[in-house]
């Protein structure tokens, strides 16, 4: 896993951190948390970006579709798929959250 | 163009492709795609080199040939038919245009074209050993007097078909299995007897097999769970019904297999799986406007440490997106808000109305979403029913976006345009078309037409607000990024043109 919890950089004060990461039919998505500029900390922003080569340069595109977000998510975090069936769960996950 | 002009450019084509394979030039084949017709270009490095020259030279001769059935036709010329009689002799009989079947083998014989049963192994062969064009002819030569042969055995007629099959007694296989292709290998995988696996071949059921001839057929795969299909990047899994999947072939095709294929994503966590998928894809490069550039930087301690810690709030985002639905970025500060509410505590902690909140919230951005999807959605397509009206009325074009363009100051969303945050320079796929104005602070795109997009006074006057922020891109579903109103304004300003 050559990217996983790496800093991907779109500009100085876009950054974002890998904390997962997956190949799906030949594609790399990932899942990305927003970090502050100094790299120091998390940003509480999140997104799904999928990867494209041209050589050795690579480019991310969001992931904005609807339907593509909900299939690639629990692939991505496993994690996360029990709180997306279960609200009670998810609550449990606030109280800890907060 | 006439019969000969046509058969003239086709034969050409063959040719320059037949010299540029024997002198291992790169091939430049026109390719159909949604876009419309496209030249994709193979290197003699590429994968799919080979495979590119077979299929593209057995196009040609299959478009030849219908061309040359055709001519025939048209011409009166006499045309061959198969024929069987009821105690199963048969027979070659060439038909005149006056004879009752002719325009029934004529038919016939264009079903055949299309859909080849040749083996080309022998092909390959030869062709891997890069023999001269001559060659190459004198071996086409005896692929098609084969073919002539294999036409004279053409059994289509439906009274013979069951003669036949009532003879041979040949069963189809009802058991679960999957033909697939990769490259120019195909293989088929099941839990099969080599009887099975003969009848499979024999039967034709398979539209791959139907196209590219049993010589291609390599192995019967008889593995009875999940692996590897002897091919990089294929992945079989079998369930416990002994149904199939299979993932990351070119082409697939199912039998008796009553899984959805299409909702279950098989993941890799294996980075090479990239690259064959990359080497497969000729080397123009396909990326969107939308994608952005981006360095990598080394994995970092710091936050890895922090990684722990902040997991509850990392999966809840998840779960978050995923049940909403939306890219964090898109047209939605709310939901920043949303989860720096949830997970600082504003939210308040009795049971029922933590539910409630989140209800209430996720219902109000997905109204909004909603709302500023459906516009997005109405204004592409008014749109589209407004620019051919508007091309050919008196409306001329005032403003020249070409001025915008690569490594121009852009924003990926409206709220970041008109804040000056997170700014991207412009890439050379940015497309300077706009397409409309979105206000932040009613947050919706405000449906211009394009008249207004291209009036200058226009413009102006909602550019003295600085909410405004306009789109650009080839169209809502390929948006090329934002720029502030007025700023936009003033960089066209710069190309001369008076506001």
């Amino acid at each position: 896993m050559d990217g996983l919890y790496t800093v991907v950089e779109f500009s100085k004060d876009d950054k974002w951190f890998v904390i997962s990461e997956k190949i799906i039919d030949g594609i790399k998505y990932s899942y990305l948390i927003r970090v502050n500029e100094k790299e120091d900390d998390f940003i509480n922003e999140f997104q799904i970006a999928k990867s494209y080569y041209d050589g050795s340069a690579e480019y991310m595109d969001i992931v904005s579709d609807k339907e593509m977000i909900k299939k690639i998510m629990p692939v991505l975090m496993p994690e996360a798929e029990e709180y997306i069936n279960n609200p009670k769960k998810l609550k449990e996950l606030l109280n800890q959250a907060s | 163009m006439t019969f000969e002009e046509k058969l003239e450019e086709l034969e050409n084509k063959k040719k320059e492709l037949q010299i540029a394979f024997k002198n291992d030039a790169p091939l430049k084949i026109e390719k159909e795609t949604k876009n419309g017709k496209e030249v994709v270009t193979y290197t003699k490095d590429d994968l799919a080199y080979f495979s590119a020259y077979i299929d593209e030279r057995k196009k040609l001769d299959k478009e030849i040939d219908i061309l040359k059935l055709d001519n025939d036709y048209e011409n009166k010329r006499p045309i061959m038919y198969h024929y069987i009689d009821s105690d199963g002799s048969e027979e070659d009989i060439e038909l005149e245009p006056n004879d009752v079947n002719y325009t029934k083998a004529y038919e016939r014989m264009k079903r055949f074209i299309k859909n080849e049963e040749q083996t080309l192994e022998e092909i390959m062969n030869e062709i891997s050993d890069k023999k001269t064009e001559e060659e190459i002819n004198k071996i086409m030569k005896e692929i098609h007097s084969k073919k002539d042969e294999q036409k004279q055995k053409i059994v289509e007629d439906k009274k013979t078909e069951k003669v036949k099959e009532k003879k041979q007694e040949i069963k189809a296989v009802d058991k679960p299995y999957t033909v697939f292709r990769y490259g120019d290998n195909i293989q088929i995988i099941g839990h099969l007897t080599k009887e099975e696996v003969k009848i499979i071949k024999k039967s034709r059921q398979s539209d791959l097999l139907n196209r590219y001839g049993d010589g291609f057929v390599t192995t019967n795969w008889n593995n009875p769970d999940f692996g590897y299909a002897n091919y990089p990047g294929v992945k079989v899994h079998v369930d416990s019904n002994g149904y199939f999947e299979v993932n990351g072939a070119d082409e697939i095709e199912y039998h008796n297999n009553p899984v959805k294929m299409t909702d279950k994503i098989i993941a890799s966590d294996d980075q090479k799986d990239i690259q064959e998928k990359m080497l497969s894809i000729a080397k123009k490069p396909i990326i969107p406007a939308t994608a952005k550039k981006v360095t990598r930087k080394p994995r970092n301690k710091k936050l890895i440490s922090k990684l722990k810690k902040h997991l509850p709030k990392i999966i809840l985002g998840a779960a978050a997106i995923a049940i909403i639905g939306i890219a964090l970025y898109h047209f939605n500060p709310e939901f920043s808000e949303f989860i720096n509410n949830l997970t600082s505590g504003i939210i308040p902690k009795t049971d029922t109305s933590i539910q409630t909140s989140l209800n209430n919230i996720s219902d109000g951005i997905n109204q909004i979403t909603k709302r500023t999807i459906e516009t997005a959605k109405e204004t592409a397509s008014n749109s589209v029913n407004n620019t051919i009206p508007n091309i050919t009325s008196n409306t001329v074009s005032s403003i020249d976006w070409s001025e915008i363009g690569q490594g121009d100051t852009v924003f990926r969303s409206a709220y970041d345009a008109v804040s000056g945050s997170g700014s991207l320079s412009a890439s050379e796929w940015f497309s300077e078309n706009p397409l409309d104005v979105f206000n932040t602070s009613t947050g919706e795109f405000l449906k211009l037409t394009q008249e207004q997009l291209n009036n200058p006074e226009f413009l102006k006057t909602l550019a003295n607000d600085p909410n405004n922020a306009i789109l650009f891109g080839n169209s809502m579903q390929d948006p090329s990024g934002f720029m502030n109103l007025s700023e936009a304004l003033s960089e066209v300003a710069k190309g001369g043109m008076h506001i």
